[in-house]
């Protein structure tokens, strides 16, 4: 089916030469990438024992106050510091991207491992859920579904990763179709070696390379949907601090201090910005042959 | 052709059911009672539904009787495009859907033509002069647009031309200027995406051989460019246009809902928010009919395109 396509040329849309990340740190952007990447790590660890203040202690006196020395971007409708609560949202928001990435990952592993190693009517069985799966676009079926499950971490988890882990099926399935064929793995199957030790000595290892660059993309992706959701009120719950949540509180202020909703878009857009440009690294670096 | 056609017709079907299934299936997720639900839907609080009004409505709605048995009822009406009345506003949910599908319609139409307008010269020029500075302007365009979530490029787009410079309406829908900034919003991510694609299908096709041997033969570059370059670099448009609806449809949940944008998207932000199911289901139903169909018509033009597409 056609949708495969849009995944292929995500992955080959790079110029076929070959670069190692040692000479992507010669290209400004690609540097600046790996460092926004780096402070975003850094943020979602380390942030909650940094705070410069309590992310959700109200102070009615700082009312939309401009930014200071002591409140760096300045406070929100009830006076809480925002930079605090974007600093506190980078763990929430880059964790929970994390997580669905992981979920997504496994789920679109497994199947495509299966899909690809048995072949036959499994495959075209397991390929055509994934052809349904499909047909529901992203955003739609999770908002749907977090929004019919209610709020909550693992819902909100539960409805990303059970609509997102399709392309990691095809590509999985695609490459393990393709290895399955190597001498290597003829000779391991003939040497009487069992399917399940092929499966995950031979055929997985095969796939991580392909599979981490498009978990690297998928990152920048999840994150962004992980905010829409919390945008759209089916996400994380105010006033817990995350960055689409935030931006949702600054949404009814944008006439009258639309910093608010300014600068926790800034750190989506410059996460999202990150990953993607070192998903494009690593492909530049590993995955010059798929 | 007619057998790919047909099989290609058959598949859609197949999906197509599967995704009614999975419609249905959404909403035994949903915490608590289906018919506690119903009944506090259509008659208020908790506190004005007792336990007759409950057993009846489960009679009614036959909500005692196994799940395929219920889905086969909902199906067959489906196929007769009658999705059940709005728990809310007791009309049919098809009106619903019908009433606010052209205004998405025009949301959609103009943010492809934005898209279109910018990415092919843009993923042209920077395939044809690759290295250049032409070229970096074109990928860093292509990655900050897929990494700008819509929903900020909308308010951010808000706060510089309503707020600031005061040119253009921030909210709703009346002339074309209020199409102006929507329609931006939601065609940034896809000019990102047709950017990219564009660029590496003209990398891909100067370097192949047929392209390499007519300029050997002394053609001039502009008719070389004009009738062969492109004419082959524009199928995975055609294709990537046709995956692009997938992505508006996602787009204008968000896009709309920032704009107050009357239309699909927002109807369905709001039938999630009011727990609405025939509506979720009808609408969740009806953008997997929208967007299996058009990649099905997708398929069917690039096989026609390019027979070598298999």
């Amino acid at each position: 089916m056609i949708l495969s396509t849009s995944f292929k040329n995500k992955i080959q849309a790079g110029d076929g030469n070959k670069r190692s990340v040692l000479q992507a740190m010669k290209n400004p952007f690609r540097l600046a990438a790996l460092v926004i990447v780096a402070v975003v790590c850094l943020a979602a660890i380390a942030g909650p024992y940094v705070l410069p203040h309590d992310p959700l202690k109200t102070d009615l006196s700082l009312r939309f106050a401009k930014p200071s020395f002591s409140y760096l971007l300045g406070n929100d409708a009830l006076g809480r510091c925002l930079f605090s609560r974007i600093l506190a949202g980078a763990r929430t928001s880059v964790g929970l991207g994390c997580m669905v990435v992981v979920c997504s990952c496994f789920i679109g592993v497994c199947i495509g491992l299966i899909a690809g190693y048995r072949g036959g009517l499994i495959d075209e069985l397991l390929m055509r859920i994934v052809d349904i799966f499909l047909s529901l676009p992203e955003i739609i079926a999770a908002m749907t579904l977090a929004g019919i499950m209610g709020p909550g971490t693992f819902n909100l988890v539960f409805a990303l990763s059970i609509t997102g882990w399709m392309r990691y099926a095809r590509l999985v399935r695609g490459i393990t179709l393709s290895v399955k064929e190597r001498e290597y793995v003829k000779a391991a199957w003939i040497s009487g070696i069992p399917g399940i030790v092929i499966v995950l000595r031979h055929l997985l290892p095969a796939n991580i390379t392909a599979v981490s660059v498009l978990a690297t993309i998928g990152l920048a992706k999840a994150v962004i949907a992980v905010s829409a959701l919390g945008f759209l009120g089916f996400g994380v719950q105010p006033p817990a601090p995350e960055w689409g949540t935030l931006l949702l509180d600054g949404k009814d202020y944008i006439l009258s201090a639309p910093h608010l909703s300014v600068y926790p878009g800034i750190a989506i857009m410059l996460t999202a910005l990150g990953f993607n440009l070192l998903g494009d690294i690593l492909r530049d670096a590993w995955l010059t042959e798929v | 052709m007619l057998r790919f056609i047909s099989k290609r017709i058959s598949a859609a079907v197949f999906v197509l059911v599967g995704a009614s299934f999975l419609a249905y299936a959404m909403m035994l997720l949903a915490p608590g009672d289906a018919s506690r639900e119903i009944a506090v839907a259509r008659y208020g609080g908790q506190g004005m539904v007792d336990q007759a009004t409950i057993e009846w409505i489960i009679k009614k709605e036959k909500l005692d009787r196994p799940l395929y048995e219920q889905y086969g009822r909902w199906l067959k009406h489906a196929l007769c495009l009658d999705f059940g009345n709005s728990l809310v506003e007791e009309i049919p949910v098809r009106e619903l859907i019908v009433s606010r599908f052209d205004r998405t319609l025009d949301l959609a139409l103009a943010a492809i033509l934005v898209a279109l307008v910018i990415s092919i010269p843009i993923g042209i020029l920077s395939g044809l002069r690759r290295g250049s500075w032409m070229d970096s302007m074109g990928v860093t365009i292509a990655v900050t647009g897929v990494s700008m979530p819509n929903y900020w490029l909308g308010l951010v787009l808000i706060v510089v031309f309503c707020v600031k410079l005061h040119w253009l309406p921030s909210f709703g829908r009346g002339d074309w200027h209020h199409l102006i900034l929507p329609a931006v919003t939601l065609g940034t991510a896809l000019t990102a995406y047709t950017t990219r694609i564009l660029r590496s299908a003209v990398i891909d096709t100067i370097r192949s051989e047929h392209i390499m041997a007519l300029y050997a033969r002394g053609l001039d570059s502009p008719m070389v460019l004009g009738a062969h370059v492109l004419k082959n670099a524009l199928i995975p448009v055609v294709t990537v246009v046709g995956l692009e609806f997938g992505m508006i449809l996602e787009g204008a949940v968000i896009t709309e809902t920032v704009f107050a944008w009357p239309g699909l998207g927002e109807l369905l932000v709001s039938a999630v928010g009011n727990r609405d199911y025939p509506l979720i289901q009808g609408m969740v139903v009806f953008t997997a009919v929208i967007f299996v169909g058009i990649n099905m018509m997708v398929d069917i033009i690039c096989r026609y395109l390019d027979p070598r597409i298999k």
